[in-house]
């Protein structure tokens, strides 16, 4: 009965797209109504795996897809007035990528649909079927002040390729890790929450100017980072030992918060921030052992989302012609990072799984500038050059992922490269993010649009190198994979 | 006798009777000068006059009789003609109907007072007093002047663009692609007609501020740049945020790489507007004021409906190349922009509108833009015609405005349908919160 109902699903995805071709005209978005449209898209993605098979997994052999997945996402919006808008975004996700590979084993691809975080607006909890209302909210503006009330996305930061500021929403990475083109959009969960930004007028101190001031408050709906499933292609875990139990002590009804000021003084623009957030990853705190389980006892663990205090900043500055470079630094320091205690009492030869607290001090900087490589009259190639770093005051008394050491200082090198092509409607570009401790992820792509309606992605994925400590990148040198994507937009 | 001298005298007056009221019949040297058009000594010349008589109004004018007109196009306009470019002689209106009653009044009441200083930045009366609105130089002596006219003698305080839509057109004339604009600017100095007018407190140091929001395709649906321009861009430079929606950020970007294209189109930035960036990148020589045909300021059909769509009726050639309309004569000064640093352009020949003919937007009306060998590589074209009347006063702006890459036989055409002093926007209407709330 299930396969059925999954093969009428499939029909639905193969049949939208022609049915979407055949009724969109040359205009925009569709117009349902004066103050009411509907815009998305229809794509399918194909992920074919070119390293060698998931350790973490129990396989038999080498899966050659990563994923198969076919989006049909639409975006409505009602905008009665300047004042109001309503805004929602729902998405219809079908995953084949277990049916298509037979060396993948029975798992969840969509382990973001769970009863206990039912707010995230999945109608459905199937394994490889999905059907979501992603974002929905409203915007009132009443001149100086600006409200988003609803399940959102809120991104502080502005960096490429790593996650300083802007960690208000948590990940879904359970299906393409951190690998889309767009990065975060489609993979940071939106939560309810209300943000507000309030414009300060322009007179009181003339030199101080585009003064606003920004906040969040998310009453509850907290959800952790969503890993794949144990048997997905990217699975990142091996299996527990069944004599580990786990409590998971989620945050869910706690509150998170955070506010911030923005200004700029002459051609400098900054934000001082503070954010009251809980960590979207466990950290595990011993609390016994316990008789039971196939041997006999049970190893018994609360997994715990610690609070943390963040306090940060952004500084922009753009330099005028002919440099042309803009320089962001973005930096934040957290007094209370929680980590696993390296120095909690023995069992077993590890350290007893306890959380401790140790100051971090995360930043990077970034310089960015439009040059003109080839010959012209081809746009600039746009190019960015960041440096980050992660500092860890104390890094001897912590442990990271697995019990793994923790350095003093992680320093890593993003270059991003992008060159439009005939007038835009091809463009290569390159990601290289380089661990100055030996690991590297290489992402190049190319974009070719065709019209107005379509549009097709091509990348690869190279992970690997010698830094193999857990959550590094050459602890992923099986992730590698070749990617198409075709979009039709509507 | 006397009867013969009186008959020689009414001989006369009638010849000089039939003289006056045909210029053409002068042939040339006898046509009022632009001058003296300019000086409202003259009335402005038909191109009947201009070619004695060979032109008329409601002629077509193609690459079979072009050479009649060639003197008065520009070398882009009269290369497109030779590609396939048919336009009609249409219309010229009376200055008070291009042109705004209290813009006249603001250029009427500051004659005589604007300075500049070496960049192109108009004063009023001294150094450091901000010019209140009007046409500074009503009779530019420079170059530098002219050019000043188009930056410090702005009609409006507050434009809307709902859409901008650029169409790319290849060579076989196919419109193959398109991106969808909204833009907002609010003028924060030289204001003539929305209260507050010259300067709004507090913002005296900006010149306007701008906001851009692709809306089309969905793929770039939401990417915004909200810029700041200021009263003196030679000295303090342009400054630019962008959000970008693929991504949820609001990043800050360069907002002067000038010679970077705009989307992927034929215009680079630096050409927004005819000349963008700051004019001290550039050496301005008056060449001459010229008598020039160029699209008329207002269309007898509108080339737009009311959601900015091409008009069923509108006839193109060679594919959706060329649109099909009105020219007419204006008075123009012809002005050469030479960079003074390396740029991909060698030299800019613009046309710029003469006073009193000065419409709403975009008076850099023609531009010819030639490679570093100096050898014709774009031409920039502003369909005029969208002619309206708001609160009583006229306006006069543009349908589209094309820039055609005549060595790649390629054009980008900005369509667009343009709310003049509609809006009231205040600075603080445009701001990285407006940016954010534009974006998805």
């Amino acid at each position: 009965m299930k396969a059925k109902l999954l093969g009428q699903k499939r029909v639905w995805l193969l049949v939208f797209p022609f049915v979407f071709v055949g009724i969109v005209g040359a205009r925009a978005d569709i117009r349902l109504g004066e103050n009411f449209s509907m815009t998305g898209f229809v794509r399918h993605e194909l992920g074919v795996h070119t390293a060698s098979r998931n350790p973490n997994n129990d396989q038999d052999d080498n899966n050659s897809i990563n994923l198969s997945r076919t989006f049909f996402q639409t975006e409505w919006t009602y905008m009665p007035s300047d004042m109001l808008k309503v805004f929602a975004k729902a998405r219809l996700i079908h995953d084949q990528t277990e049916q298509l590979d037979d060396e993948l084993k029975d798992y969840d691809a969509f382990p973001l649909s769970t009863p206990r975080y039912g707010s995230n607006l999945r109608a459905n909890n199937d394994d490889d079927f999905a059907a979501e209302l992603w974002e929905l909210y409203a915007e009132v503006d009443t001149g100086d002040l600006w409200l988003r009330l609803g399940k959102q996305q809120i991104v502080w930061g502005e960096m490429i390729g790593t996650r300083i500021m802007d960690i208000i929403n948590p990940l879904d990475m359970s299906w393409n890790l951190l690998f889309e083109p767009e990065e975060f959009e489609n993979i940071r969960i939106p939560q309810w929450a209300v943000r507000a930004i309030y414009n300060v007028e322009q007179t009181a101190i003339p030199w101080l100017m585009d003064i606003s001031l920004e906040g969040f408050i998310n009453p509850g709906d907290i959800s952790p980072t969503v890993y794949p499933d144990y048997g997905a292609p990217f699975n990142l875990f091996p299996q527990f030992p069944p004599f580990l139990a786990f409590n998971d002590k989620d945050r869910r009804g706690d509150e998170e918060f955070g506010f911030r000021a923005g200004a700029r003084i002459g051609n400098f623009y900054g934000t001082l921030n503070y954010m009251h957030l809980f960590t979207d990853d466990y950290l595990l705190d011993f609390t016994g052992v316990s008789f039971g389980g196939p041997f006999g006892f049970m190893i018994n663990m609360d997994a715990e989302y610690p609070t943390l205090d963040i306090f940060g900043l952004t500084i922009n500055y753009a330099t005028p012609s002919p440099l042309n470079t803009v320089v962001t630094l973005e930096g934040t320091y957290s007094p209370n990072q929680p980590y696993q205690d390296a120095n909690a009492p023995l069992m077993m030869g590890d350290p007893i799984a306890r959380i401790k607290d140790e100051a971090t001090f995360n930043w990077a900087i970034r310089f960015d500038r439009n040059t003109f490589v080839l010959p012209r009259p081809t746009s600039a190639m746009r190019i960015q050059l960041q440096f980050s770093q992660a500092v860890v005051k104390n890094h001897e008394d912590v442990l990271g992922q697995n019990n793994s050491k923790i350095d003093s200082t992680t320093d890593t090198i993003v270059l991003m490269l992008a060159q439009p092509l005939r007038h835009d409607t091809l463009e290569p570009s390159l990601q290289v993010v380089y661990d100055l401790d030996g690991a590297y992820l290489i992402k190049p792509a190319v974009r070719y649009r065709y019209g107005n309606r379509w549009f097709f992605d091509l990348f690869g994925i190279g992970v690997g190198g010698s830094e193999d400590r857990p959550g590094r990148f050459g602890a992923m040198d099986w992730a590698d994979e070749i990617v198409g994507r075709a979009t039709f937009q509507f | 006798m006397k009867h013969f001298w009186t008959r020689i005298g009414l001989g006369l007056l009638t010849a000089l009777f039939f003289v006056f009221s045909h210029p053409a019949a002068m042939a040339g040297t006898e046509l009022p000068s632009v001058e003296d058009v300019v000086g409202g000594k003259a009335p402005l010349p038909t191109i009947e006059d201009l070619t004695s008589g060979k032109v008329k109004k409601g002629d077509l004018i193609d690459k079979s009789n072009v050479e009649l007109v060639k003197g008065y196009l520009s070398v882009g306009s009269y290369e497109c003609v030779k590609r396939g470019l048919v336009f009609r002689i249409g219309t010229q209106l009376p200055p008070e109907q291009i042109v705004p009653k209290y813009f006249i009044e603001a250029t009427k009441r500051n004659r005589g007072k604007a300075i500049m200083d070496e960049n192109g930045t108009v004063y009023y009366n001294k150094a450091g007093a901000l010019w209140p609105g009007g046409l500074p130089f009503p009779i530019p002596k420079t170059g530098l002047e002219v050019a000043a006219n188009v930056k410090f003698g702005t009609v409006w305080d507050d434009l809307r663009n709902y859409p901008v839509s650029i169409m790319f057109i290849d060579s076989k004339g196919r419109n193959y692609k398109r991106v969808d604009q909204n833009m907002l600017f609010t003028y924060c100095n030289t204001r003539t007609q929305v209260p507050p007018l010259g300067s709004i407190p507090g913002y005296e140091k900006i010149m306007f501020k701008r906001l851009i929001v692709i809306t089309f395709p969905l793929e770039l649906k939401g990417v915004g740049q909200y810029t700041v321009r200021y009263y003196d861009d030679a000295k303090n430079y342009d400054t630019g945020f962008a959000y970008l929606p693929a991504f949820k950020r609001t990043i800050r970007v360069s907002a002067t790489t000038w010679q970077d294209n705009i989307a992927g189109s034929d215009p680079t930035y630096q050409d927004g507007q005819g000349i963008s960036d700051p004019y001290s990148n550039w050496d301005f020589r008056l060449i001459e004021p010229r008598y020039i045909l160029m699209p008329e300021p207002k269309s007898p059909v509108p080339l737009l409906d009311e959601k900015g769509e091409i008009n069923g009726n509108v006839q193109f050639n060679v594919g959706r190349k060329f649109p099909r309309i009105g020219w007419t004569v204006w008075p123009m000064y012809m002005v050469e922009a030479v960079p003074r640093a390396k740029n991909i352009y060698g030299k800019k020949v613009a046309y710029v509108n003469a006073w009193p003919y000065w419409p709403s937007i975009l008076q850099f009306g023609l531009i010819d833009m030639y490679d570093r060998q100096m050898k014709l590589w774009k031409t920039y074209i502003s369909h005029r015609g969208n002619h309206y009347v708001h609160n009583g006063e006229p306006y006069t702006t543009s349908y589209m405005n094309l820039v055609y890459d005549l060595q790649a036989d390629h054009m980008s055409q900005f369509w667009m349908l343009t709310d003049l002093n509609r809006h009231g926007y205040k600075p603080q209407d445009i701001t990285m919160k407006t940016l954010l709330k534009a974006g998805r």
